[in-house]
């Protein structure tokens, strides 16, 4: 094959003569600097995959938070096969809480969404806080007792023979066995009560006869006037003055820095008093949630732990008394609630 | 068609860039390190690049071009006959690359002209010396491909088959190329 075009002669051997020397010292000088261009990107590579690698995950733990944390808008839940809450706080679509106060507690959701809550405490006991709201119908069942909440903080407790709802703040309507009755903030409903000895508003019968006209009494007090009323009525030996005082103090004074100190003494009273082990349980443990000291703490898990022990709730007793072992295992107190939990042998 | 370079090797390919031998069984000494291949083709890469690209500098940064892309294939070439064509290819077409940049970087005053008077040849008179600088002065006028393939002919002396090989192109595209280049030459250098 030959071309019809042609570089003049003299160009072609100039051109053959285009060359260089290339000697071993060349070839090793060159080779040297292939390798290090070879490390190079080898080392690129390396760290080009790696980069991709974290970048990968980052994205895929992204979209997971994304699926998995993304509240839905509106759930209406099927009552058999849903989850439940348990164990540790929740808050719904339309902003209430449910804390649950002892181990074991499981709240069944029926229906969840912004216009309308229905849960039912299927065991234990928690707290509702729920946020205030006119057409909003939240509702919460425990065996037989019904709620009806419109803006309120309470507590339901379920046993095997019955249940009971404690009121912190606001209105409540307990409906029991075709009746409704009306609890406001520091009255308690239990429907293990013979219903004849039961207050018309369904009020636990160890509360004193009248207890808003003694509130009513109490009310517009400061908070010094109180805690004064309570260690006059402490020192002379009126318990049920005392507690009404503390449960006005709690009450009208809920932003007080001393309100743990109220709900822990309330507790106290309850307990060695006036005998209201169930009371004064709740009371410590409003006393753990409002302090904002250890020490404090301390004492009302040891105190709940005693109260349980002589309500005879022996399984809420040992319970506390492993956390109690758990959190505070350097305490003086250990022995005792070890005790009075049934932790020893 | 022919092949594009980078699918030639269907032969081989051992660990060329470890610079290890291949298994003994495999190799029979048949296949190439990378220590071998440098030894044995280096002198030819280097001698191409330079008529290629008329620089010295250029040339052996070609070569290192060439080893690393053979090496990140991460294969060697069992036959070594077919060792040779294969690293011409990935040479020819790397040049062709080098050509087109270095024309851009001129175009934008990036880069010096490079002084052919300088072109490394042996035994050639100061005429001869001054016609190659011409001739390679003319040749940067002329596109990269066209430049390439009418090198490859007649400074290589390479049969139009091979430079069609190297250059990836068919026999057709190549003759054209090379009468292109040709005439832009002769309007250049005079017939």
């Amino acid at each position: 094959m030959s071309d019809s075009l042609e570089p003049r002669r003299e160009i072609q051997s100039a051109l053959h003569a285009v060359s260089t020397r290339f000697d071993a010292h060349d070839a090793a000088r060159l080779r040297a600097k292939v390798e290090q261009r070879l490390d190079r990107s080898r080392r690129v590579r390396q760290r080009g995959l790696l980069v991709t690698g974290a970048a990968c995950m980052t994205i895929f733990a992204w979209l997971g938070a994304q699926v998995n944390g993304t509240p839905p808008r509106h759930r209406v839940v099927n009552p058999v096969t849903e989850p439940t809450i348990a164990a540790e706080a929740r808050a719904l679509p339309d902003g209430s809480r449910v804390i649950p106060l002892l181990p074991g507690t499981e709240v069944r959701s029926h229906v969840e969404r912004a216009g309308e809550v229905h849960l039912e405490l299927v065991r234990g006991h928690a707290r509702f806080e729920v946020r205030p709201s006119t057409t909003r119908p939240f509702q919460v069942s425990a065996g037989r007792i019904t709620v009806q909440v419109v803006g309120t903080v309470f507590e339901v407790r379920r046993d095997t023979d019955g249940g009971r709802v404690s009121v912190e703040e606001g209105v409540v309507v307990v409906d029991h066995e075709g009746r409704s009755l009306r609890v406001s903030a520091g009255e308690v409903f239990d429907s293990r009560e013979p219903a004849a000895e039961r207050s018309p508003v369904g009020i636990d019968e160890r509360q004193p006869p009248h207890p808003e006209r003694e509130h009513a009494e109490q009310r517009g007090r400061s908070a010094d006037a109180l805690w004064q009323s309570v260690d006059v009525a402490r020192r002379e030996g009126k318990p049920r003055e005392a507690e009404m005082a503390l449960r006005t103090l709690v009450r009208d004074h809920r932003k007080d820095p001393r309100r743990a100190m109220a709900e822990f003494t309330l507790g106290r009273v309850l307990l060695d008093d006036l005998g209201q082990y169930v009371e004064a349980a709740d009371a410590f443990v409003r006393a753990r949630r409002a302090s904002t000291s250890k020490a404090l703490a301390e004492d009302a898990l040891a105190r709940e732990v005693e109260a349980r022990a002589r309500a005879g709730q022996s399984m809420e007793a040992r319970a506390l008394a492993e956390r109690f072992v758990r959190e505070f295992p350097q305490s003086s107190r250990l022995a005792s609630v070890r005790a009075r939990g049934g932790l020893e042998p | 068609m022919t092949a594009r370079y980078a699918e030639v090797p269907s032969v081989v390919f051992m660990e060329l860039e470890d610079g290890g031998r291949a298994p003994d069984e495999r190799t029979a000494g048949q296949s190439a390190t990378l220590d071998e291949a440098f030894r044995e083709h280096g002198p030819y890469l280097v001698k191409l690049g330079v008529r290629l690209l008329g620089d010295v500098q250029d040339a052996e940064d070609l070569l290192q071009d060439v080893f690393v892309r053979a090496a990140r294939t991460r294969s060697a070439l069992r036959d070594r006959e077919a060792l040779r064509p294969w690293l011409r290819r990935i040479a020819v077409r790397l040049a062709w690359r080098k050509l087109r940049r270095r024309r851009l970087q001129r175009l934008f005053g990036a880069r010096e002209p490079i002084d052919y008077g300088q072109v490394p040849a042996e035994g050639v008179t100061a005429d001869e010396r001054a016609l190659i600088a011409d001739i390679y002065r003319a040749l940067d006028t002329v596109p990269a491909a066209l430049r390439v393939a009418w090198l490859l002919r007649y400074a290589e002396g390479e049969p139009l088959e091979v430079v069609a090989e190297a250059c990836g192109c068919s026999l057709a595209t190549v003759k054209r190329r090379i009468r292109e280049a040709q005439v832009a030459l002769d309007r250049r250098l005079g017939p």
